[in-house]
């Protein structure tokens, strides 16, 4: 049922066939946050961004969704260069903090109600995908209630309902699984993985390293702003020496390599 | 001891406790020292001028005089009451440590009789800043009656603090917590309305009408009956001309309440507050919920602007705090309409000011999701307009209202009142989109120190409004001054957009 809930727009070549396309990306705050960044995801890609804390994943993520400006360097986002598109590749992306930006006052239909008028979607086709999304993700026994008194997996789970409304292209997530219980991470990672089957892209963060190891179809490494290593789970399995490793064991080893 | 002295603290620090840039404090600062002072001297000066020049009667007033301080004392009773309110569901419900002290090994009797102490001493405290530069002077004077303010005083504190938690008790089981809280602040503000009401109608009233009305009233302040001078309902004001028996019998019966209320209600309050923690089940709807999403896009963010506002009980306490003080303006309007124009003109177009800036202070600094709407395709400028307008529409409808009753008498007046509420509105709001920075809803009580400059901005917009309005209505050539003014208020929010950078690029 999760699949067919996603219509990705129709791949257009002229677009590239790149969902992000990220060079010499530079950042700092104090201190270098994201030091000279490239890397690029496909379209189609299930790309999770690992990293100790710290190493600059929310930021990186930051800076793609426009949240933040970058000191110097490239975005191009969905073939867009992102400095002068900004518009049209909002509405083909969505983001999905670690905080989920909910409001405490309004039940969950409302809340989906605001975000399809956010992307300017015709009410019948939001109200039927809110209703789809709402029964798949198992929060229609609480559409009467606000949002303030949801758990943690709950309010995430309404986040990216809310994130999924307006099917979009390119979904990028910082630490969707944190807090979740067992049945919840379930349903959000089989949501995620219907999305990519459909054609769409995701981009991830997580701090679950069986979870990338499970679904991400390739995976950057960064520390202390920079890529360290990126590639499928066979590639960094190559690179670490053995192909019986796990990712924690791949990960360890070179965060810990000074 | 040690935990009332910490209750005493608490109440200290939520009292004077401010957010300054974004950052916390508590205590009073430096300068509020210096002004927390000069008011304390003012105040003894002022005491020390009204004690020395009046005729000196011992502790036999005159009977208007005893009236006028049992009147004033009931209006100090309930604002006692209502502050006690507040705080018994604030320090009771809302503070968060009970779970910590009824864990601990100290008994609930002790936990519970600290807390009200606590607050009866803040309450009466709170009174006692305006009332005991009197005993003090008093003291100083050799009219020693005076002091019999510090026992009064005390003894209103532990009634009202005794009322109020029975009552707490009962409306927090009825209306929940927040609610409940609500109710004490939005007592206050009646109680001040309705002061202002009743001065305002003893002046607007016909001669004849006025003197009906007081000899109805006549019979029940004559010799022997109920509001008799001297008797029993006034042994309050009584008290505080210093009748020795009154005082010990107003201290007895305040303290009897107190100590009664103590042993009857704290096992009630314990047993509800587990009750309260243990039933955190939620329950689920088994019918369908059939949510028809809006087809007029441009009123989808504004909807959700007052869904949020008028699902927030303690905002909604807050606005409704300052809608009070447009009541009364009404109330002139209705029954003197042709009088009270230019006055009433430009009160209701400061009012409306101020309110448009409180509910852009919410919808714009307090949005709760910019990250939403920063990652939204949805321009600046529609996020913006809708702002604007979700704040502006319930802050125009007092003054919409006032001008259809304004209307009757003059047309011409009504419609200044909407041009100038409107005018006012829109500079409240700029401002706010402007000049503020992103808060958190829970820091609204706090937002006109944490940004002084940006709320003397909004505040002088809207008296300069209020100042065009009143010139209008009084077809004044003065006017072209305040337009000036106003348009360099403007230029300074603008400039202010340009130089802080605090407005919200969502």
């Amino acid at each position: 049922m999760a699949s067919t809930l996603f219509q990705p727009k129709s791949f257009d070549p002229k677009q590239g066939q790149l969902a992000l396309n990220i060079s010499g990306l530079c950042k700092a705050f104090d201190r270098p946050a994201v030091i000279d960044l490239d890397f690029k995801v496909r379209r189609g890609e299930f790309y999770v961004l690992l990293g100790p804390n710290g190493a600059g994943k929310t930021t990186v993520l930051r800076m793609v969704t426009g949240l933040l400006l970058s000191d110097t360097g490239h975005i191009e986002v969905l073939g867009m260069e992102q400095s002068s598109k900004a518009r049209e590749i909002k509405q083909q992306v969505a983001y999905l903090p670690d905080e989920p930006m909910l409001y405490d006052k309004l039940k969950p239909y409302e809340y989906l109600e605001f975000v399809a008028g956010l992307w300017g979607m015709e009410a019948t086709v939001a109200s039927d995908q809110a209703s789809r999304l709402m029964n798949i993700l198992e929060l229609e026994p609480y559409a009467n209630e606000l949002t303030e008194g949801f758990s943690r997996g709950m309010k995430q789970k309404l986040a990216l309902a809310g994130a999924l409304i307006h099917s979009p292209e390119l979904i990028i997530l910082d630490e969707p699984l944190t807090g979740l219980d067992a049945v919840a991470a379930r349903q959000v990672k089989d949501l995620l993985h219907a999305h990519t089957l459909s054609g769409g892209t995701i981009i991830m963060t997580t701090h679950i390293l069986e979870v990338a190891e499970r679904l991400a179809s390739r995976i950057g490494i960064i520390q202390n702003g920079r890529m360290i290593a990126e590639g499928t789970m066979d590639e960094l399995q190559v690179r670490a020496g053995s192909k019986d490793v796990s990712l924690e064991d791949v990960f360890l080893a070179l965060v810990s390599t000074p | 001891m040690w935990l009332l002295k910490h209750e005493c603290r608490i109440f200290f620090y939520s009292f004077s406790v401010a957010t300054s840039s974004g950052k916390a404090t508590r205590g009073f600062p430096r300068v509020g020292k210096g002004w927390l002072i000069t008011i304390i001297l003012m105040l003894h000066l002022f005491a020390w001028v009204t004690l020395d020049g009046l005729p000196q009667f011992g502790n036999k007033p005159p009977a208007q005089l005893l009236m006028g301080v049992g009147g004033g004392l009931v209006m100090l009773f309930l604002m006692m009451l209502s502050y006690a309110l507040k705080s018994c569901v604030s320090t009771l419900y809302q503070r968060g440590d009970l779970d910590l002290l009824l864990s601990s090994p100290l008994d609930t009797r002790t936990i519970f009789s600290a807390k009200l102490i606590g607050v009866a001493l803040g309450v009466s405290s709170l009174a006692l800043a305006i009332l005991a530069p009197f005993a003090n002077v008093g003291l100083i004077l050799g009219l020693f009656h005076w002091i019999a303010i510090y026992p009064v005083v005390l003894s209103l504190g532990f009634l009202s603090t005794s009322l109020a938690m029975l009552s707490s008790l009962c409306l927090v089981r009825i209306i929940g917590v927040r609610y409940a809280a609500q109710l004490g602040q939005l007592l206050s503000a009646f109680i001040g309305a309705v002061v202002f009401l009743l001065y305002e109608t003893s002046r607007h009233l016909p001669t004849e009408t006025l003197a009906k009305v007081i000899n109805h009233i006549r019979p029940y302040i004559s010799p022997g009956s109920i509001f008799d001078p001297k008797g029993w309902v006034y042994w309050p004001a009584w008290a505080l001309f210093g009748k020795t028996e009154v005082i010990l019998v107003t201290v007895l019966v305040s303290g009897t309440l107190f100590l009664l209320t103590l042993h009857f209600s704290h096992r009630y309050f314990v047993s509800s507050k587990q009750r309260i923690a243990g039933s955190v089940v939620r329950k689920t709807h088994s019918i369908a919920v059939n949510h028809k999403f809006s087809r007029i896009k441009w009123m989808n963010p504004i909807l959700k602007e007052w869904r949020l506002l008028h699902r927030d009980a303690r905002l909604l306490g807050q606005i409704s705090l300052e809608l009070f003080y447009l009541i009364p303006m009404a109330f002139i309007v209705v029954f003197n309409g042709r009088n009270a124009a230019p006055g009433t003109v430009s009160m209701l177009t400061f009012f409306t000011g101020a309110l448009a800036s409180s509910l852009a202070w919410i919808t714009i600094a307090a949005e709760e999701a910019p990250a939403l709407l920063q990652t939204s395709p949805v321009s600046w400028s529609s996020v913006r307009n809708s702002k604007i307008l979700a704040a502006l529409i319930p802050a125009l409808v007092p003054a919409v209202i006032t001008s259809i009753l304004l209307s009757i008498h003059s047309a011409t007046n009504a419609v200044y009142v909407i041009f100038c509420s409107t005018g006012a509105g829109i500079s409240g709001c700029l401002a706010s989109l402007y000049l503020r920075s992103p808060a958190k809803k829970s820091q609204f009580n706090a937002r006109m120190s944490a940004n002084i400059p940006a709320s003397l901005i909004e505040i002088v917009s809207s008296l300069l409004w209020g100042i065009i309005a009143f010139l209008l209505a009084e077809s004044s050539g003065w006017l072209v001054i305040p337009c000036f003014l106003e348009m360099c208020v403007l230029l300074i929010v603008i400039y202010g957009k340009g130089q802080y950078k605090n407005y919200h690029r969502f």
